[in-house]
């Protein structure tokens, strides 16, 4: 009787036993994120009243938990705003078709292959903007960057993916382009409702909101990134990325890594281009005055124009050069089987070099930057315009002209009025921004550049060089100054070799007036010869020809760089290589004031421009930070202003003894976030159209990359204030090439999940937040982000993540205390066995101090590491497993001063033991173990 | 003093109790003799126990040098030193020195107490209290043994105060008790105090209606402090009955908790504890022949770890049942039995989400006078299967003792077990494979004496 009412109990025990209502892990949620602060502590002086002020290197939550962050870049595919076009040849299901050129602005007619094949681009082909109007005559063509980086209806799918993967922020990539694509009150702006008087994209910066309103559903941080690469998608050049040329009939494909390719690349049909990004059209028009960014032959390679004479015949003594020269260098090699190919792309007229842009399809693409004289005028316009151009202004129509050409006298210089620009476009962002918590902060520029040897060295080309000789008439240009029929000093001061036999001076005269007219034109800084003006500018000879000087005995005009150059390497080989450069404009070769002019360097101060380049950070980028980040400050009072270094000569000499002049930490700014970039070498090698970079398979085993992100972290305390230090970038090509034929391509993936491991354990060595570089929801199997041919996305193209096994990895969230170390061993960790040692592969162990709040260090631990469950090991507390969002919630006990809590995960193995484990967590199920605090609680002496 | 109390006190140091004549262990008791005295009784085992296995997965640790199965001759004393005063003041100081292991224990060494802990002698102070009586009032004070009716919830070593009254057959109890804590606070007074301990108080009430037939009933509430910033509150009654007669005895308890524990589940969330626990069995003799029979069951949690309820019951993880590996042996703790290796410690307590139901059977047949054979079986279940990893059955635990009694006081005994587990018990218990049930059997043989 007795028993029976025992198990009839037991059984109602049991019963109350199995209903329950569910942990409630969404409420928990809700605090993923909240608002972060960069702390400060205040010590009392001892003499005064007030206080020394230390900023404290931490992120801390709205909860006094310290923020660890682990993000991604959203997304590397930015920087190809949709509206950007192509065909692909052969079809949409092949991810390595072939393409068509790609198209900045959207096609007209997407059947018209041709339109988007030939070069330059046929007349009937020019796309319409939105209003309607031709674009390529203005710079209202369409750009929207809606959708970018995926449609707000795939929002929930790719942030969700990004969750699962572990990130808790993402580094939002935006850039000037998208939210103020036209300048500044435009006919476009006005008539359209999507756009204020100022150009700001309405329907853009409400998508962006949406963006970060949909990452805090999902617990994801955002860092707001205005972003740029080498300036602008507008400074660009096309290349074809298999060169082919015909040979007896045959076509055969250029080798890639010969002369021939390399050579080949630059003409078309193209396939592809290097671009930056970031800036719009109007922008680099504003800091490229001259630049005619409407022409039809914008984007191709500027050698290409000099191909046809100004008359419309082809160049043939630049061809008969280029065939010198090659003799030179192989001799009885012939002539070239692809030159016919390059003569077939000789444009109908001639063009300038400043009806296209300058920069070369370099492989890497910073060299195509660094290289530049277009981008280093527009980061030079941007950052200190009003020293480099101490001329020009910005007049009330949106142009640039110099002061005393413009109508408004106070009309701002180049810098004032484009960080103005850059302001109020970052300030739109802000305003959207500011009311959300799981904004972290604003990155004010990314990678700014700080070297502009170009520009410098064409500002000390033009003083060296020196003006050529004033003329009235070409014919100036052959006789000596001021011998004409007029003066007192003709005819004695006409030379003897230049008459003929029994020639009248003034016969003579007239007929060197026609020869002359061909050699060489008598223009003004604008390039126009003033016939109809007598009294007009001052002119100036220039020569037509793309001969030196030293073959040409009529030319008196002065010829600096060509006797340089002769004097370097012979009249012959000077000569030959003069021609090349001055034929295909590879570089300016006189500093006639027009041609100073095509290039850009007319305005240019050189004392300005060589100083630039020495202590850019402190005299430039430092101010920018300044002006830029209280701007934003005064819009977000709780805004965090992320800041990076600059790509410049201090990067590459490092601190400069004596005269270093470093950046520092800027001013007026409450909350600052230093983060650097660092990427090993893994960049394809330097060329034109370079293959992806080829390893053997064991190169990047072993590496360790501790050391150079610890010369980049002592930035922060050496100079910077001792602020938090988070790696704003940082990643690796998945498209590898591996040396070994005999190895599957695909194992080249290991190559990049063994770089982004060795990132991941000196991150967590050096106790550092990082974002890697990137995400792409269109990551394409050929183009990978569709920029520049970079393949980063760590979403492959099948939207599946890639070498997962390297960043999806546990890793504390969110710590209740200081963190002291956290470290988890994947399974491409080397290891050298330890006998009786079990290997920890899979083991993950996270270290704090002290216990500064109650709420809970938060602990990612995904699934796909720990598939068959895992344990977890507590110096105290409890803890509680959230399987749907894979966060492990651990609200330590102890709270002693100096105590030291210790958590452990070990993931469930059949080989491996599992002694004293206080959890173990299968998906919903738990264990509770038999000792909660599996570690003694440690003290800190 | 007269002469035979000294000599009393002389021989007692020679643990040798002769002012009485010699009587069995419980009628020896210095305390029942009502004028001053000093006893010395001591419990001596010497055991040699083996196991196959620490577990129930054969596979091996990756890397053991000590080997997977169990095997140790070790030696456990435990004097008890009693003394009266002629006040009726009763002192009792209980010292555990063991289970110390002959292949760890050094009498060699210079500082044994201080020597590295396996070489040195392992020692336990168990009890030190005072007590005071008459015929109406009781008064204990000190580090004693406190335990609730059924032994369910309280069944501890702990310093404490119990004040009993006892009126006819009714006695009351008031308990005030402090428990260990882990908290660190420092050991000294200027660095102690009161804000991270753990309490409990209580009462209980005893009601004998006829002899050998008694009510027990009992409130007690426990206060914990020491997971800092989360206060546990808990209460604990206990019903039940037991009778004790010539032939046989019974009990039944049954024990429901209610409390909070503050902040205790996720997101800082305030928990309602709501446990239930129930004993139930009793033994009976037949000449020869004795049956024995228990079954306990403790309330499990519900399905969800963290939520806002936790329905295990909080207990001591002491029981009335026989079996050795499912539940304590209480005549050789080895810290392994399955119902405390399956829960978890909170402080002194401990907790078993799944919940456990055991039932045990034991028979005993005294062959002669001097030599017993008993049986038991026992099997257990939890009663969440959720709560362990989706199985209930806990195994089943088989028994043969065979007890030979040299003397009074004397006894040899040879028990041999196996242990048939289910995959409730492996997902706790195993060190690798959570799902492996391999058998787990041993032996156990030593000698036993009582002074």
């Amino acid at each position: 009787m007795k028993l029976r009412v025992s198990l009839l109990i037991a059984s109602g025990l049991a019963l109350a036993g199995c209903s329950g209502d569910k942990t409630d892990y969404a409420g928990v949620a809700d605090r993923l994120t909240s608002r972060v602060t960069t702390p400060r502590i205040e010590t009392p002086r001892v003499d005064g009243p007030e206080t020394v002020s230390h900023q404290r290197p931490h992120l801390m939550d709205a909860y006094g938990r310290y923020v660890q962050i682990k993000g991604i870049n959203v997304s590397g595919s930015h920087k190809a705003p949709p509206s950007e076009d192509h065909i692909k040849i052969g079809g949409d299901d092949d991810p390595m078709a072939e393409r068509t050129r790609p198209s900045r602005y959207p096609l007209v007619d997407t059947d018209r292959v041709d339109c988007l094949n030939e070069m330059p681009i046929p007349s009937d082909c020019l796309e319409t903007g939105p209003d309607g109007s031709v674009c390529t005559d203005s710079d209202t063509c369409t750009v929207d960057y809606l959708a970018s980086p995926f449609p707000l209806d795939e929002a929930d799918r790719w942030f969700g993916q990004m969750a699962s993967l572990g990130f808790n922020s993402v580094r939002l990539i935006t850039n000037w382009e998208s939210i103020q694509p036209y300048r500044p009150n435009s006919e476009i702006c006005k008539t359209s409702e999507r756009y204020t008087d100022e150009c700001y994209d309405l329907e853009y910066l409400a998508y962006y909101e949406a963006l970060i309103a949909k990452a805090r559903d999902y617990g994801i941080y955002v860092l707001v990134d205005m972003h740029q690469d080498i300036f602008s998608r507008h400074i660009m050049t096309y290349y074809n990325e298999s060169p082919s040329y015909r040979d007896a009939g045959e076509t055969l494909d250029a080798i890639p890594g010969t002369l021939d390719h390399t050579i080949l690349s630059l003409f078309p049909p193209y396939t592809d281009w290097v671009r930056g990004h970031g800036a719009p059209r109007w922008v680099v028009q504003t800091a490229l005055p001259e630049k005619k960014m409407s022409s039809k032959y914008w984007g191709m390679f500027r050698g290409i124009g000099g191909l046809t004479n100004r008359d419309g015949s082809l160049n043939l003594g630049l061809l008969g050069t280029l065939q010198s020269l090659l003799e030179r260098f192989d001799p009885g090699g012939g002539v070239p089987p692809w030159l016919p190919d390059i003569l077939d792309s000789a444009p109908e007229t001639r063009f300038e070099v400043n009806e296209t842009s300058d920069i070369l399809p370099l492989t890497p693409w910073i060299a195509s930057g660094l290289l530049s004289l277009d981008v280093d005028r527009s980061f030079a316009a941007l950052f200190a315009g009003d020293t480099i151009f101490p001329n020009l202004v910005v007049d009330d129509d949106g142009l640039t002209k110099r002061k005393t050409d413009a109508t408004n006298a106070q009309a701002p210089d180049l810098k004032t009025y484009l960080q103005g620009h850059y302001i109020g476009s970052f300030l739109e962002l802000a305003k959207r921004a500011k009311s959300f918590d799981n904004v972290i902060g604003y990155d004010v520029i990314n990678e700014p550049v700080g070297v502009f040897l170009m520009m410098a060295l064409g500002g000390v080309f033009k003083q060296l060089v020196g003006l050529p000789d004033e003329c009235a008439a070409p014919v100036d240009c052959m006789l000596p100054e001021g011998c004409d029929p007029d003066s007192e000093q003709w005819p004695t001061c006409l030379p003897e070799d230049l008459l003929e036999e029994g020639e009248l001076p003034e016969d003579a005269y007239e007929r060197l007036s026609g020869v002359a007219g061909l050699q060489f034109e008598c223009i003004d800084e604008r390039g126009l010869d003033g016939s109809d003006q007598p009294s007009g500018p001052t002119k100036w000879c220039r020569s037509l020809t793309d001969k030196p000087a030293t073959e040409n005995p009529l030319v008196l005009y002065g010829a600096r760089f060509e006797d340089t150059v002769i004097s370097f390497l012979g009249a012959e080989l000077g000569g030959e290589i003069f021609s090349l450069i001055k034929g295909l404009q590879l570089l300016p070769t006189d500093a006639h004031p027009y041609t100073m002019y095509q290039w850009g360097l007319d305005e240019v101060a050189t004392g300005a421009a060589l100083g630039i380049n020495f202590g850019f950070e402190q005299n430039h980028l430092q101010p920018f930070y300044e002006t830029v980040g209280q701007a934003i400050q005064g819009e977000d009072p709780n805004a965090i202003i992320w800041f990076e270094p600059a790509t410049s000569i201090r990067m590459i000499t490092g601190p400069m003894q004596f005269w270093d002049q470093p950046l520092t930490r800027p001013k007026g700014i409450d909350q600052l976030v230093f983060a650097p970039h660092w990427y090993p070498d893994i960049y394809p090698q330097l060329g034109i159209n370079s293959q992806p970079r080829q390893f053997n398979s064991d190169e990047w085993l072993y590496r360790d990359f501790t050391e150079p992100l610890r010369k980049h972290m002592e930035e922060a305390p050496t100079w910077l204030g001792n602020m938090p230090i988070v790696f704003g970038e940082f990643g690796t090509y998945f498209n590898l090439r591996l040396r070994e034929k005999d190895l599957d391509p695909a194992q080249a993936k290991e190559i990049s999940a063994h770089v982004l491991n060795s990132y991941y354990e000196a991150f967590e060595e050096l106790g550092l937040g990082n974002m890697v570089w990137c995400f792409s929801a269109t990551n394409d199997a050929k183009y990978g982000e569709d920029w520049n041919h970079e393949d980063f996305s760590v979403i492959g193209p099948d939207g599946e993540p890639r070498a997962w096994p390297a960043f999806v990895r546990p890793y504390a969230r969110a710590t209740s205390g200081k963190l002291i170390t956290q470290h988890f061993v994947s399974q491409y960790h080397f290891w050298d066995p330890v006998q009786g040692v079990p290997r920890p592969t899979g083991d993950y162990e996270l270290r704090m101090q002290r216990r500064e709040s109650d709420e809970p260090t938060e602990v990612f631990v995904p699934r796909r590491q720990y598939p068959n469950g895992f344990y977890v090991w507590l110096s105290d507390g409890s803890a509680f497993f959230d399987h749907e969002r894979q966060i492990l919630y651990w609200y330590p006990s102890a709270d002693a001063p100096k105590t030291n809590h210790r958590l452990h995960i070990q993931p469930r193995s059949t080989i491996r033991e599992a002694l004293d484990w206080a959890y173990f967590f299968d998906e919903e199920s738990v264990l509770i173990g038999h000792q909660p605090g599996s570690f003694p609680v440690e003290v800190s002496q | 003093m007269n002469q035979s109390i000294i000599k009393c006190i002389l021989l007692s140091l020679m643990s040798v109790f002769w002012c009485q004549p010699a009587l069995s262990q419980k009628s020896m008791d210095c305390g029942q003799t009502g004028h001053p005295c000093v006893s010395l009784n001591a419990d001596f085992s010497t055991i040699l126990h083996l196991r196959n296995d620490t577990d129930f997965d054969s596979t091996p640790r990756y890397y053991d040098v000590d080997g997977q199965s169990q095997g140790q001759v070790a030696t456990f004393f435990s004097p008890t030193l009693k003394l009266k005063n002629k006040d009726n003041i009763e002192l009792v100081y209980r010292i555990e020195l063991g289970w110390n292991g002959w292949s760890r224990n050094d009498p060699g060494l210079p500082n044994q107490f201080l020597a590295p802990e396996q070489n040195g002698l392992s020692a336990r102070h168990k009890e030190i209290w005072v007590n005071w009586q008459d015929e109406a009032y009781e008064l204990k004070v000190g580090y004693q043994r406190i335990a609730d009716p059924s032994r369910l919830f309280l069944d501890h070593f702990a310093g404490a105060v119990q004040f009993s009254v006892r009126l006819q057959a009714h006695r009351f109890t008031l308990l005030a008790a402090q428990l260990p804590e882990t908290a660190y606070e420092g050991l000294d007074v200027a660095s102690d105090n009161f804000l991270t301990d753990s309490f409990v108080f209580g009462g209980t009430y005893q009601f004998e209606f006829k002899p050998g037939f008694e009510i027990d009933s009992a409130v007690y509430s426990r206060f914990d402090q020491q997971s800092i910033g989360r206060p546990l509150m808990l209460s604990t009654a206990v019903a039940g009955l037991r009778i004790d007669a010539k032939d046989y005895e019974a009990w039944f308890h049954i024990l429901g908790q209610f409390g909070q524990w503050h902040g205790g589940g996720v997101g800082n969330r305030d928990v309602r504890l709501m446990g239930s626990a129930v004993q139930a069995g009793g033994t009976r003799r037949m000449g020869r022949l004795t049956l024995g029979v228990n079954v306990f069951a403790l309330s499990p949690d519900d399905d969800h770890h963290g939520n806002q309820s936790q329905l295990a019951f909080i207990g001591s993880a002491k029981n009335n049942s026989r079996t050795r590996v499912l539940t304590e042996d209480e005549t050789r703790d080895r810290y392994d039995n399955l119902d405390e290796s399956m829960g978890t410690f909170w402080g002194a307590f401990i907790v078993n989400p799944a919940g456990l139901m055991v039932a045990d059977l034991s028979v005993g047949y005294g062959v002669t006078n001097d030599y017993e054979l008993g049986f038991v079986v026992g099997t257990g279940t939890t009663l969440n299967e959720k709560r362990s990893f989706g199985n209930t059955y806990v195994g089943t635990e088989l028994a043969l003792n065979n007890t030979l009694k040299m003397s009074q006081t004397l006894s040899v005994f040879l028990s041999g077990f196996a242990f048939l587990p289910g995959e409730a018990a492996a997902a706790f218990i195993n060190d690798i494979d959570r799902q492996s049930t391999d058998y787990l059997y041993g032996l156990a043989t030593g000698l036993q004496a009582q002074f």
